[in-house]
């Protein structure tokens, strides 16, 4: 290569004039000792410090020579291709590739730099002290600061926002990226029942920035009974309540339903202020220490009439049920046993009393079922399997004129004490009209005089009240018999989540003749089997009973030896509405029309006494066993 | 002052003086007879009693602040009173400790100032952790008054050394200040910052920064200096605007209790 | 008469903050919600504008932090209830969502919350610990002074080594020119430059030494990673060296390599502590502007969503 070297040189008063010097060879040496080709004397290079070769036409490579390597155009390196207008630092020298001239293919102009000591110390250190954040991240703070708001922004409200007004766009976000859909927004899970539409928000969230309405809750709930008869009553502040007041989404199972008694007791503390003119008593706190004694609801005959009248459990003088029936629980349970039809039969509470399929209530006891084992209603000796039907007086009576007519007429050998008229004829001869009827008359004398027995002396007179009334068109009359069906209506008990305690533990009574001066609270403390417990506080057993119109249902003691407030360590937790239910009305809707339009059936009896299905199931934690 | 009554005292007791003065400025010593100050103390006895009275007091109160103050303070106090700072009337100094080296001292006083900071933080000496940047030290004896043409430099009414605006940009000043306080400054408006737009998008001016071209020479200049601030309500933007409250201003009366909150006192 | 922003005005910030966390805590403890504490029960909703505000104000102390004309109170007493207030957030907005956490945009600004008051946590840790090593640091020594003094032990370090021969002077040349600060701070944080000096001194003893069987004089330690026994014990090797001149030379050379290290190493960890004073920025700014995002689009949307 044929080189040209020129020296720049510095002299007084900023005159700069070149030493040029040619050089033509393979290598072009650079160092600092005097053999080399390019003499920088310098201490900071090496004797040999680098080398300039061709690679190629017109094509030069410089090469470091030593470990500490050269600078090229301010980056430290090794080696570098040289061109036009690069710059090469070996120690302090410059050396700067101008373009080629003339014969030279190669034209280097080296200067010395005097470097002021000040600059050269700044050089070496890359970031000044004090060097804020900025340089710390190479986007910048405010870079980062920018690029993270508006990812956040955009995913997570621009683009559901945006899915808001798009049915297409939304359908397809919450299918595939929930992340960034309005999902984002959840503040929590649903509860079970609700999670087969939990996808579309939308469902309960109709309107943007407007909370949620009942109206989206009536889509599936439309029917749900109010708490009361708002034709009678007037409650302000039920009215245009929302769901929302009360059920709170988003927050699972125990959240949704208010357990707190405060939901109950902001109005029925006083129930004057609530509806003047309810007879529901006032209930000023919890269930262990406020909860007034139990009013079972009994029949009773006032005025000719029959009514249903609440009445304390634990009065004074003991609730009597008049039932207008006859049945002695003591002779029934003697342990001695009963005749019964197939032998000595030993009778307990479950030989009746049976729970119904779901097992809240006892199934009604049915005399076909219960009793009718060993109380038949056999009514003639001479044919002792011969029963008259367990219903009306009237059927009853026919029942009878019908069996005896026929006999009569068969010429059964039947002593009716009456002179047999149609016995005595002649075999083959038909019973003459007269004849017939007249013995249709006896067989009918005989029938009343069966059914005088019947109701009066046995059979159904042995249970049923029988009220001779001249009025009557058949000459009897069955009271009808009022047995409560439950006890206590407006409250749920479930027989099934109590199968561990026994019968005697809840049910048993106050006899009449029992009031002394000071009564303990009723109840059937566990144990009653101690006589002298008994004796103090005077309960019997179910086993005691003699009268059918003794109540032998439970008062509230019973029912708090177990059951305390929330909170309570050493009971089991019950709120309100483990007990009682909010929507009960069995006529009116939460939105204030009639559930029930005219024409269709009446509502099964039992609707009050059986709130809906899904309140029977106390969450988790309230009323756990 | 309080040399002289001590001296005084100590003639009237007859005693010899015993403890010597470190005069922290530049002062007069005014040399009494004893016997003509005895005499003219014995003829008004309440003068002399008052006299004593402040004696005894002053003697209590400042054994008491030098038994108080920690071991080194004294050291502290030469130290500071070596780089000048005795001179100044007020004087700021940066509390190491304390000091995240975060600059906004300088910024404030940029942007309070036309864009030229007249506080270098990082310049000076340290002693026990208390830094002494470049600040005017308003001295009593002003070096950069010595040589100014225009005689733009003066002394307010409260103490505080003022460049006024007659300066012609000389720099004799600069040169003769012992301390390196007075910097030539671009006499330039800088841009007005908008925080906003520099907040959202880097957009012009950062509030505290410097106007460009400071170090280029031709460039017309003035002479700037700290002004303590005295046009801004609120006081010294350099003491306001520090983040961890490592700068103060003290002046030379405060030294002790500056000493007590130091590291010498933590220790 | 000075004090720390921590104890501005004896401490009243975190007095305020600790006043915070009290009220709010018993205000907790004694609501008793139907449905369980959240974010939109009343103390909910008021915890929540009260965390919002005490954000938006946070967020401010970087405003009046330049308003370098302001007079609105000082910046240290602004910084200090910046950091109580700041932390007393933290049990605000915790009891302010009653501990309900999800897979959503409220949890994801609960946790930038925590990421911002966490880093700025640090930065008080720095903020209390570094000043006091910066200028112990220093030693009474200028940063620009400690370059320029190096600058001149490299010249010295060169005339020295092209006197003992060209491998030396090469090994100068290549530490020379490996002495550079701050460009990448890991290195620099990890002994960087100072190590490689360790390696330098180690191997002028190996090439000033001639003799390859010196056996090790009794009771010198064998060279361990720190540089000052390396230097001790070559030291001890020099005494037996035969070339005596070279020996002084090459004695020499360690001298000032081992000043060049000493200062080396100040100037590295000045660079380190002043980063450390700043990195945890590059965190806390950008995760609060994250946060104010995340901030805004939740409140929209759960009142979007009501």
């Amino acid at each position: 290569m044929r080189c040209l070297l020129r020296a720049v040189v510095r002299r007084s008063r900023g005159v700069v004039s070149h030493q040029d010097r040619g050089f033509e060879g393979d290598h072009l040496t650079i160092g600092r000792s005097t053999d080399q080709d390019l003499e920088l004397p310098d201490l900071r290079v090496a004797l040999h410090h680098a080398t300039v070769v061709a690679a190629g036409p017109g094509r030069f490579v410089i090469q470091s020579a030593v470990p500490s390597g050269i600078r090229h155009n301010d980056e430290p390196v090794q080696s570098a291709f040289l061109a036009v207008g690069d710059q090469v630092g070996i120690g302090d020298h410059r050396i700067t590739v101008r373009p080629p001239e003339g014969a030279h293919d190669l034209v280097l102009e080296i200067a010395q730099v005097r470097a002021d000591p000040g600059q050269e110390v700044e050089k070496r250190v890359a970031s000044a002290s004090g060097s804020g954040p900025e340089k710390s991240l190479r986007l910048g703070v405010r870079g980062w600061s920018w690029i993270l708001s508006l990812t956040i922004l955009t995913l997570f409200f621009v683009v559901p926002l945006i899915a808001h007004q798009s049915e297409a766009m939304q359908g397809f976000l919450r299918g595939i990226i929930p992340g960034v859909s309005d999902h984002a927004w959840s503040t929590g899970g649903l509860t079970e029942g609700h999670r087969y539409f939990s996808d579309d928000c939308n469902k309960c969230h109709e309107r943007a920035f407007v909370s949620v309405r009942a109206s989206a809750c009536a889509e599936c709930h439309e029917h749900q009974p109010h708490h009361f008869d708002v034709e009678r009553f007037k409650v302000p502040t039920l009215a245009d309540k929302q769901c929302a007041a009360c059920h709170k989404e988003h927050g699972g199972a125990p959240a949704l339903t208010r357990q707190d008694e405060g939901l109950c007791l902001d109005c029925h503390r006083d129930m004057k202020e609530t509806a003047a003119d309810s007879k529901l008593l006032d209930i000023e706190g919890g269930f262990a220490e406020d909860h007034p004694e139990f009013r079972a609801t009994f029949v009773t005959h006032v005025e000719g009439k029959d009514r249903s009248e609440r009445i304390e459990i634990d009065r004074r003088e003991a609730p009597k049920e008049r039932s207008n029936l006859f049945f002695p629980h003591k002779s029934h349970l003697d342990k001695t046993g009963l005749q019964g039809p197939d032998g000595k039969v030993v009778l307990d509470c479950a030989s009746c009393h049976v729970p119904e399929p779901g097992g809240r209530l006892m199934a009604p006891i049915r005399f076909e079922q219960h009793c009718h084992r060993c109380h038949q209603l056999t009514f003639e000796i001479d044919d002792p399997k011969r029963e008259v039907p367990h219903g009306h007086v009237g059927r009853v009576l026919d029942g009878l004129e019908a069996y005896y007519g026929l006999r009569t007429l068969e010429r059964a050998d039947i002593d009716t004490g009456e002179p047999d008229v149609l016995s005595r004829r002649r075999p083959g001869q038909q019973a003459t009209p007269p004849e017939r009827s007249e013995g249709l008359e006896s067989a009918a004398r005989r029938a009343r005089q069966a059914g005088k027995e019947l109701f009066e002396y046995r059979a159904c007179a042995t249970c049923h009240q029988v009220d001779e009334k001249a009025q009557s068109v058949f000459g009897w009359d069955i009271v009808p018999v009022r047995i409560a069906r439950t006890w206590y209506p407006l409250a749920r008990f479930d027989h099934g989540r109590h199968a561990t305690v026994a019968c005697a533990d809840c049910h048993g009574f106050r006899p009449a003749d029992c009031a002394p001066s000071t009564l303990p609270p009723f109840t059937l403390n566990r144990g009653v089997a101690d006589p002298e417990k008994g004796a103090a506080d005077c309960t019997k057993g179910v086993a005691d009973s003699e009268k059918s119109e003794d109540v032998l249902i439970a008062g509230i003691a019973t029912c708090r030896e177990c059951h305390g407030d929330p909170g309570a360590k050493d009971r089991v937790q019950s709120t309100c509405i483990s007990c009682h239910g909010f929507h009960v009305s069995p006529r009116f809707a939460m939105d204030g029309r009639e559930r029930i339009q005219p024409g269709d059936a009446a509502p099964p009896r039992q609707a009050a006494a059986v709130p809906s299905a899904d309140l029977t199931d106390a969450p988790a934690g309230q009323d756990a066993e | 002052m309080q040399q002289l009554v001590i001296r005084a005292d100590e003639c009237s007791q007859g005693l010899d003086r015993r403890a010597p003065g470190v005069e922290v400025i530049h002062g007069e010593t005014i040399r009494l007879e004893g016997a003509a100050f005895k005499a003219l103390l014995s003829r008004w006895p309440d003068v002399q009693a008052k006299m004593q009275s402040k004696a005894r007091d002053l003697l209590a109160g400042q054994s008491v602040k030098v038994q108080e103050s920690p071991e080194g303070a004294g050291d502290l106090i030469s130290f500071l009173v070596n780089q000048g700072v005795g001179e100044a009337t007020d004087v700021l100094l940066i509390d190491e400790t304390l000091c995240v080296r975060c600059d906004h001292c300088e910024k404030a006083c940029a942007e309070t100032h036309g864009g030229t900071s007249r506080l270098d933080r990082e310049a000076g000496p340290t002693f026990a952790y208390i830094h002494v940047p470049t600040s005017c030290r308003h001295c009593e004896h002003p070096h950069c008054m010595k040589d100014c043409p225009p005689d733009a430099l003066r002394r307010a009414p409260n103490g505080e050394v003022i460049i006024l605006d007659s300066c012609i940009g000389c720099g004799n000043c600069e040169t003769n200040c012992p301390y390196g306080v007075i910097q030539m400054a671009v006499k330039e408006e800088p841009k007005p910052v908008n925080l906003l737009s520099w907040f959202l998008f880097g957009k012009g001016r950062a509030p505290g920064d410097e106007i460009a071209g400071h170090h280029d020479a031709g460039v017309a200049k003035i002479a700037t200096k700290c002004d303590m601030c005295k046009d801004l309500a609120g006081g010294p933007a350099c003491v306001r605007a520090c983040p961890t409250g490592a700068a103060i201003r003290v002046s030379p009366e405060q030294f002790l209790t500056v000493t007590r909150g130091t590291t010498l006192d933590r220790s | 008469m000075h004090e720390s922003f921590l104890a501005y005005r004896k401490f009243f910030y975190l007095k305020l903050g600790l006043g915070l966390i009290v009220l709010s805590i018993g205000a907790y403890a004694l609501h008793d919600p139907p449905h369980g504490p959240n974010g939109g029960t009343w103390l909910g909703y008021t915890l929540g504008t009260i965390g919002a505000g005490l954000i938006l104000w946070l967020l401010w102390y970087g405003v009046r932090k330049r308003q370098y004309h302001s007079n609105l109170g000082q910046v240290s007493g602004w910084l200090s209830g910046h950091v109580y207030l700041g932390s007393a957030l933290l049990v605000v907005a915790t009891l302010h969502c009653g501990f309900k956490f999800g897979w959503n945009v409220h949890t994801l600004s609960y946790v930038l919350m925590i990421m911002v008051i966490v880093s700025g946590a640090y930065g008080i840790f720095t903020y209390v610990r570094y000043p006091t090593r910066l200028t112990d640091n220093k030693g009474g020594m200028a940063i620009d002074a400690m370059l320029k003094e190096i600058g001149d032990l490299d010249g010295q370090c060169l005339r020295i080594a092209a006197e003992m021969g060209d491998k030396v002077h090469q090994m100068i040349l290549r530490s020379i020119e490996r002495t550079s600060f701050g460009r990448t701070p890991w290195r620099d944080a990890l002994g960087g430059v100072g190590k490689g000096l360790e390696d330098l001194a180690r191997e002028i003893k190996s090439i000033a030494g001639d003799a390859p069987t010196l056996a090790p004089l009794p009771g010198a330690a064998a060279p361990a990673a720190g540089g000052e026994s390396t230097v001790f014990f070559v030291a001890d090797q020099f005494a037996s060296l035969r070339d005596r001149a070279k020996a002084a030379l090459g004695h020499r050379l360690l001298d000032l390599i081992t000043s060049k290290k000493a200062l080396v190493m100040r100037v590295q960890r000045d660079l380190v502590y002043r980063k450390l004073l700043n990195s945890w920025l590059s965190l806390h700014l950008p995760l609060s502007i994250a946060l104010l995002a995340a901030l805004t689009v939740h409140v929209v949307t759960v009142f979007f969503y009501w």
